[in-house]
């Protein structure tokens, strides 16, 4: 009995004509002389290049940035030479001249909690919140559900 | 082949003075297979040699990004058969298409086949082979219009021959139930 053919078996591919290999090798000269090597290395060294500015941006912001923020906070000491022939009462008086003049972070650095009487911040603090017990505090922030990192400046007034 | 391949890669890659040599040792090996994918596609000299320039432009330029996963083979072929079909849409829009060579010949004694010309049952077998999976058209097209042994496509496309079989296997049954379809309309 005759098999029943596939529809693929009453086709018969051709085959195609293909350049030698002269033609593939030529093709790929050409390409290669048209879009040179340096090109490619290119392709590298951008990244490379780009990643280093990078870097070096990052750096120099950060080296910027460090370099405010690490300004010595502490502001150097009143040379007890340089004031030496000075007398208290006209420092208090130019001071008191000039008080708009001084940051008060100047002079908060300049007065110690002893030169105003507060033996510790806590005493301070009991100055506001004198008839508030700490539990009460802690429980009115739970209750309302503050976060302190929020209020962390208004904290640090105290 | 696998290491052969890596090495041509590498020296591409590198740009170095090799990256011409290895460049022309894939065109050698992969260009004719690629010419005789892009040509049944295409079906013209001229524009199939235009479409072979521009896959390899893609392949010498893209080559770092190759992420290896598939054989090179397999992605070569995919470029070539992404660039043919964008080509052949435009050129078609612009009429610019003249099929020189039928790329099947009909054997008579099949009823329906009979009644259509070279031409258009290719157009419907073409049609049928962008319907399958990538590897099972690369085997198709390897098997049946090349007619490679499948331990030579099994070294090129990094796939078992049992796999290849079936998936020949499963193609044929797809493209001839495409046809029966088409034929019957």
């Amino acid at each position: 009995m005759k098999k029943k053919q596939d529809i693929l078996d009453h086709l018969k591919p051709e085959l195609t004509n293909t350049p030698n290999n002269d033609y593939f090798e030529a093709l790929a000269s050409k390409i290669a002389l048209e879009h040179p090597i340096s090109i490619k290395k290119n392709r590298l060294f951008p990244k490379i290049i780009g990643m280093s500015l990078a870097a070096a941006a990052v750096l120099i912001i950060a080296i910027v940035l460090f370099k405010d923020f690490s300004q010595p906070t502490t502001k150097p000491k009143l040379d007890k030479e340089l004031f030496a022939d000075i007398n208290d009462e006209e420092i208090s008086a130019y001071f008191d001249a000039h008080i708009d003049e001084f940051s008060l972070e100047d002079i908060s650095y300049e007065i110690s909690d002893e030169d105003l009487g507060y033996k510790n911040s806590t005493i301070q603090l009991d100055l506001y919140f004198s008839d508030i017990s700490q539990e009460e505090i802690i429980a009115y922030i739970k209750q309302e559900h503050l976060d302190l990192d929020e209020f962390e400046d208004e904290l640090l007034i105290f | 082949m696998k290491s052969e391949e890596e090495l041509w890669i590498k020296q591409v890659i590198s740009g170095g003075p090799d990256a011409e040599h290895a460049f022309k040792a894939i065109s050698v090996r992969y260009g004719p297979k690629l010419y005789s994918q892009i040509f049944r596609i295409i079906q013209n000299e001229a524009i199939t040699k235009d479409v072979l320039q521009n896959v390899f432009i893609k392949v010498w330029s893209n080559l770092s990004s190759f992420k290896q996963e598939s054989n090179l083979y397999t992605w070569m072929y995919r470029i070539a058969r992404n660039e043919s079909l964008t080509i052949l849409a435009s050129e078609t829009r612009r009429s610019h298409v003249s099929i020189e060579t039928s790329v099947v010949q009909i054997i008579s004694g099949h009823k329906e086949l009979d009644a259509l010309t070279a031409d258009e049952i290719y157009d419907y077998l073409k049609e049928a082979i962008e319907t399958l999976p990538e590897k099972q058209a690369i085997v198709f097209e390897l098997k049946y219009f090349e007619n490679q042994k499948y331990s030579d496509i099994s070294k090129l496309t990094g796939t078992s021959e049992g796999s290849l079989k079936a998936s020949y296997h499963i193609a044929k049954q797809k493209i001839t139930a495409f046809l029966k379809t088409k034929l019957n309309h």
